[in-house]
């Protein structure tokens, strides 16, 4: 085992976790790119009714299906929190009507706490480039989901830290790419997973 | 010429002379040695008040199996001090207490004992028993939480105590290190435990996450520097002066490798170990592998040694002191780890820094207790080395005073029942 | 009338006589014992049990007390001594009526002064129910004058009866807090009775839940405070009374009576949610096609009641991007009960399934909490996911449905269901027919360790399969599992460095790993099978299947094969980036364990206290406690123990109640038996 940061996706029973395959590697590409942060050159997958899920502190989860934590599932989830990881949750619909967002909040509030509204003017979005708040992604109003640009993130926070923070604004479709192909875009729309990253690391 | 009644009577008359000229020789006589008053530790209190009125003729020695109370020490000091010759023997156990807080925003108190070796020590505060311990070697020391009032040490009947000490007054902790996840658990658990902390994560060149108000390195400020990998290189020359006057330093994991630190550093740094097997399941501290110290300095002294070598080592520099901790993801016991994990992590970390942190000189507390905190030390302070057993010098009479007095009317009365009798058919 | 009727109507006068003096005596020896214990209970207050038994005792104590003296007295019924008791009466008999009686001849009595025998019986009789009758009288008086309140207590005892207790010396100045009667009434929904408690200290009660707090006196000046709220008390009558509800939170109830005050704790009882456990579907599935029904079976049990129970579902379609989403509800009840199970069958045609869709189902509970809830419990959730046309995954086993049996397709449980039967039948079997069975089974594992195998290395990118497709043995097929994982490992590494993986492998190992394990299995039943030997295959083809759900578990829907690795070149990568990021503040983390510590602190303070006022500071405790219910229930048990031993002058008891409590709050000590040169270091 390393210690370096390895970004890792977690595996859930119920649904798609695997909908962003390609998002891994371009935000290791990203942390890279910008920052001096150690990072292994690729992610891993682990499963939440797995107790290694505990080595990864900063774990990604999306999907469009429902999310239906198993009781293992929920224990590991209970646990990672409390002892200080942090869950970054994507709506890979960005449907707030939708299932996904149905069911995985429902599952955080059963599990961790329920969700509350990030402020914009949060650490998060000052941990390495400066953001008013979440940037929005080209697929929030691209006709699918509910089509609305979502202002804020949710968060649980516990003593002030976050530990779950959950996107509407589809991050999983807007970074899910082949790092290579960040030379084609004028303006790199993968900065705030440094922040988030960076924000994960030192917080 | 005389008869034998008279004979007799002047034979009586005379030895009863005899016997009261010896008596009043013997009383008048002054002996060679003292009248010597003892008494056992358990009777001694209810002795003092009679030994105070006996004159200071009187040789006042304690036979003592345990060193007594203060208050009895005190008294005895001051008959011998008021012209009484005060002795004592025995052999009390040597025991003493100290008690000193722990550099730990949560308090605790760490006592050590003096005990000689095999010694059962039970260690009692105002609220209830604290502990107890079997003395090993010379001593003992336990580690506390929490005191309530005065500790009292209890060694088979040799009571102790020491007062407990006045919370410490923390200086900040200073972290430094590349952002990474053994910094941020670091400060996650040194906070949480309530040390106040200043930080510094380095994230790219010129771009640091910082906490707190970055603090020159002084132990007015400061009580310990931690620092994850060789960014401490850039604290330079500051690092040393700092703990050469009193500051803690803690090297974990790559750290010590800093060129800066060599000449503080107890060891240098071997290659990392790498285990053959890991954990499947739960991660302790070190199973992952860690930076083992391959060669120790003079005065550094291994405090956790492994398979693979000291993964903990110490040193004294100067007023201060530098803890050399090999484990550079120490995160993962705290993530992975079973049970309790996390409060574990929390505890290690801070009694590391604890182990080093520079904590001010608190005076010392008087407390009002019955017992000193090294009561056999007092005694021998206050009365002298014990003494060989006094033996009573005083010339006693073969036979009682009173017998003696009883056989002079014996004598008499015989003598004047003869005359008395003279002329009787 | 002759002489004996004169004789029994003496008798029957007499016996009335002792029958009424022997039962004023057993009254009278009833009503002093409940005199005694009313005016033993207005000096000093007789325990609930004891009251309710005095007066079981004192009736008891009548009932002997009359029977022992009409005993004594029962030889009024003999005629014999009725008539000697006349001859006493009446010298001039000079024995001739106890000659009649016992001769049954009166012609020897003369009939002088017959009229008079029964007056002077009326009169003996009268005269010996005089006494006991004059005692019930003072008794009776004695009770009616006794206050109301005080006799009830004995009469009638009863939770809550301690105000009826006369109050003892002036009122005015005395505290109103004592006696003190609680009623607790339940929320509706639970269906507990209220219950009542005398002179309470803790009182645990179901959130929601009223408290009616009852005293003796009026109301002006008592007050509850509650945190920083205070209720205050209403008359009813003689007494003052304050309500409150019970929220979620404990609290240490303080009552307050000009310079009297009285701590009482409340605890509140939560309403777990129901417990919900979905029977069948037992495991998620993949189904070949959306045909028939699956049968649903839910358990569930409450501390209270359900009220309502059913199965949700939600259908996923789609793909990629677009996704479309329906839910419902089928089998739904109100069961009512603590415990129910419900069923219900879910027919898959009546979803409009299509291949690719995934069915979640799982079974939802409610209870009836209407203060705080509902609660809801749920189940876990079993995922049904129809088959892709384009997907191989023959592996699948025990559809949740009943399936129909394809030959060309056997799953690895009815192998094995084929072989515990063909090992049942073995005796019966001739030997012929034993071996042509047992190698039919063989075929079939074998094909299936061929599904499996080509799966597995399929996934691994290799050949599409690891061995000739003959059933014949070849040197070339890799055996053991140590051969397979040696390929596997070999296949997927792509770099000298390890990966940050457990194990040092990739995730597609780790998910293969089981179906490798199984296929080895099969290997080792396949070889028994085709020696005949049913018997010594089955443990390994239950290893086999074991092997083969670990794998589903690990991979549940997708056995589309692993997705697409790309391996970042970091270093070519670092710091390449146009955009300059900038230093940022770190928010400091709040001490986790600040209310630990003021904890310590007051439970020092407390214990300091105790040396000075052992009162004040069981007040303390149990205020402590209060706020320690919560998260460190520990902590709180031991300072109850504490508490309810400091009451009870039981010292011991309590230093040992104390050590507890101070190791839960802070921690144990570390000791160490030998002094260090640097103390105690991690």
């Amino acid at each position: 085992m390393t210690s370096e940061f390895v970004f890792a996706t977690a595996q859930y029973e119920s649904g798609d976790w695997d909908s962003a395959p390609l998002l891994p590697a371009n935000v290791i590409d990203t942390i890279a790119r910008y920052t001096e942060i150690a990072v292994a050159p690729t992610g891993v997958v682990v499963a939440l009714n797995d107790d290694r899920m505990l080595r990864y502190p900063l774990l990604y989860l999306t999907g469009h299906l429902p999310v239906r934590f198993s009781d293992a599932e929920r224990r590991n989830v209970k646990r990672f929190v409390e002892r200080g990881g942090m869950l970054f949750v994507d709506d890979h619909n960005h449907d707030i009507d939708g299932t996904f967002h149905k069911t995985a909040t429902e599952e955080i509030a059963r599990t961790v706490a329920p969700l509350a509204e990030l402020p914009n003017d949060h650490a998060l979005y000052s941990a390495f480039f400066k953001f008013d708040g979440p940037p929005t992604t080209s697929h929030e109003l691209n006709g699918w989901g509910d089509n609305l640009v979502h202002k804020h993130l949710l968060a649980v926070r516990r003593a002030g830290k976050i530990a779950v923070l959950f996107s509407n604004k589809d991050y999983s479709s807007e970074w899910n790419y082949h790092p290579e192909s960040k030379r084609f875009l004028t303006v790199d729309n993968t900065k705030f997973a440094v922040n988030l990253v960076v924000y994960a690391l030192t917080a | 010429m005389r008869s034998r009644r008279s004979n007799f009577e002047l034979a009586c008359r005379l030895a009863a002379f005899a016997v009261l000229g010896w008596l009043l020789g013997g009383s008048m006589m002054r002996s060679s040695g003292r009248r010597v008053e003892r008494a056992s530790t358990s009777a001694l209190a209810s002795r003092l008040p009679t030994w105070t009125r006996a004159p200071s003729s009187v040789l006042l020695h304690a036979d003592l199996a345990t060193t007594p109370e203060a208050r009895v020490v005190d008294w005895l000091a001051a008959l011998e001090r008021s012209g009484h010759a005060v002795t004592w023997s025995g052999a009390p156990p040597a025991v003493a207490m100290s008690s000193e807080p722990l550099a730990d925003p949560q308090g605790g108190v760490r006592i050590e004992l003096a005990a000689p070796a095999r010694t059962s020590v039970v260690l009692r505060d105002d609220a209830s028993v604290v502990d107890s311990v079997r003395v090993n070697q010379l001593g003992a020391a336990i580690v506390t939480p929490l005191v309530v009032g005065t500790l009292v040490g209890d060694a088979g009947g040799q009571r102790f105590s020491a007062p407990a000490p006045d919370s410490a007054h923390l200086r900040a902790i200073v972290v430094i290190g590349n952002a990474g996840w053994e910094g941020k658990f670091i400060v996650s658990a040194l906070e949480e435990r309530g040390w106040p902390v200043v930080a510094r994560f380095r994230v790219a060149p010129n771009v640091d996450v910082t906490q707190g108000v970055a603090l020159p390195l002084d132990t007015g400020r400061v009580a310990a520097v931690v620092a994850t990998d060789t960014t401490i290189q850039s604290l330079g020359a500051a690092l040393e002066r700092f703990v050469r006057s009193g500051g803690g330093l803690v090297l974990a994991g790559s750290a010590g490798l800093a060129p800066a630190v060599a000449p503080l550093r107890p060891g240098s740094l071997g290659a990392r170990t790498r285990p053959s097997a890991l954990p499947v399941d739960t991660i302790g501290l070190g199973a992952t592998g860690y930076y083992p110290v391959a060669a120790l300095n003079g005065d550094g002294v291994a405090l956790d040694r492994r398979s693979g070598g000291v993964a903990v080592a110490a040193r004294r520099v100067g007023a201060g002191r530098v803890l050399q901790v090999g484990y550079d993801d120490s995160w993962r016991w705290r993530m992975a780890g079973g049970p309790g994990s996390e409060a574990a992590y929390r505890d290690w970390w801070s009694r590391a820094v604890a182990a080093v942190a520079y904590l001010p000189d608190a005076g010392v507390k008087i407390a009002e207790s019955a017992t000193e905190s090294a009561p056999l030390a007092n005694l021998v302070d206050r009365l002298g080395p014990p003494q060989p057993t006094a033996a009573d010098k005083t010339p006693r009479p073969p036979v009682d005073g009173r017998l003696l007095l009883v056989l002079i009317m014996i004598l008499l009365l015989t003598e004047w029942g003869s005359r008395r009798m003279r002329g009787l058919r | 009338m002759s002489i004996l009727t004169h004789v029994r109507t003496v008798r029957t006068v007499l016996a009335a006589g002792v029958a009424l003096r022997a039962v004023a005596w057993g009254a009278l020896a009833s009503l002093t014992l409940i005199i005694g214990a009313v005016l033993v209970d207005l000096v000093t207050p007789i325990g609930l049990v004891a009251r309710s038994g005095v007066l079981m005792v004192a009736i008891a104590a009548g009932v002997a007390t009359a029977a022992a003296l009409a005993w004594r007295d029962r030889h009024v019924l003999s005629l014999e001594r009725v008539a000697l008791w006349i001859e006493e009466r009446f010298p001039s008999l000079d024995f001739t009526l106890a000659t009649a009686v016992e001769t049954g001849d009166d012609s020897f009595v003369a009939r002088a002064a017959v009229d008079r025998w029964r007056t002077i019986a009326v009169r003996r009789a009268a005269h010996a129910v005089r006494a006991p009758l004059a005692s019930i009288a003072v008794a009776g008086s004695i009770v009616f004058a006794l206050p109301v309140g005080a006799v009830a207590r004995v009469r009638a005892p009863h939770r809550g009866d301690s105000l009826d207790r006369p109050s003892r010396g002036s009122v005015g100045g005395a505290s109103r807090l004592t006696p003190l009667v609680a009623r607790i009434v339940p929320p509706a929904y639970s269906g507990r009775q209220p219950t009542t408690i005398d002179e309470p200290s803790d009182v645990r009660a179901l959130v929601g839940s009223t408290i009616t707090l009852r005293g003796r006196g009026s109301a002006g000046g008592v007050v509850a405070r509650r945190g920083v709220d205070s209720i205050v008390a209403t008359s009813e009558g003689d007494r003052w009374s304050i309500s409150l509800r019970v929220d979620a939170r404990p609290v240490a109830l303080r009552l307050v009576d000009r310079g009297f005050q009285r701590i009482i704790a409340i605890e509140p009882v939560t309403d777990a949610a129901p417990a919900v456990t979905l029977v069948t579907p037992a495991h998620d599935s993949v189904l070949r096609a959306p045909t028939g029904r699956i049968a649903l079976s839910a358990d569930m049990h409450d501390d209270f009641g359900i009220a309502s129970a059913a199965f949700e579902y939600i259908v996923s379609s789609g793909e990629g991007e677009s996704f479309t989403f329906r839910s419902g509800t089928l089998g739904a009840t109100r069961p009512n009960g603590r415990r129910a199970s419900i069923g219900a069958s879910l027919p898959l045609e009546s979803l409009g399934l299509r291949p690719g869709d995934v069915v979640h189902l799982r079974a939802v509970a409610h209870d009836a909490n209407d203060v705080s809830g509902p609660g809801v419990g749920t189940s876990e959730t079993r995922a049904l996911r129809i088959a892709r046309r384009d997907e191989y995954d023959s592996v699948a086993v025990e559809a949740a449905a009943p399936s129909d049996e394809e030959k060309s397709v056997i799953s690895e449980r009815m192998l094995i269901m084929l072989a515990e039967a063909l090992e049942k039948v073995r005796p019966t079997l001739g030997h012929d027919s034993l071996v042509t069975e047992s190698r039919s089974i063989a075929t079939d594992q074998k094909r299936l360790r061929r599904t499996v195998g080509e799966i597995v290395f399929t996934r691994l990118g290799g050949e599409s399969s690891g061995e000739e497709h003959t059933d014949e043995e070849s040197p070339a097929r890799a055996k053991t599992m140590q051969d397979m994982l040696a390929r596997a490992d070999s296949a997927t590494n792509r770099s000298t460095d390890p990966i940050d993986f457990s194990g040092g492998e990739s995730p597609v190992v780790a998910v293969n790993k089981p179906l490798l394990e199984a296929y080895n299995a099969m290997w080792d039943a396949s070889t028994e099978l085709e020696i005949a030997e049913p018997g010594r295959a089955l443990p390994h083809m239950r290893r086999a299947l074991a092997a083969i759900q670990r794998a589903r578990a690990a991979e549940r829907l997708y056995l589309r094969g692993r997705p697409p690795q790309v391996v970042v070149d970091v270093g070519k990568a670092r710091l390449q980036g146009k955009d300059k990021g900038v230093s940022s503040v770190r928010q400091a983390t709040n001490a986790s364990d600040s209310p630990g510590r003021r904890r310590i602190e007051r439970f020092a303070n407390v214990v300091d206290l105790a040396a000075r006022d052992a009162p004040a500071a069981i007040d303390s405790l149990l205020v402590l406690r209060i706020d320690a219910l919560t998260d460190a229930p520990a902590f709180a048990a031991a300072l109850s123990d504490a508490v309810n031993a400091m009451r009870g002058g039981k010292s011991a008891a309590a230093t040992e109640a104390l050590a507890r409590a101070r190791r839960s709050l802070a921690g144990a000590p570390i000791t160490r038996d030998s002094l260090a040169r640097w103390g105690i270091v991690p």
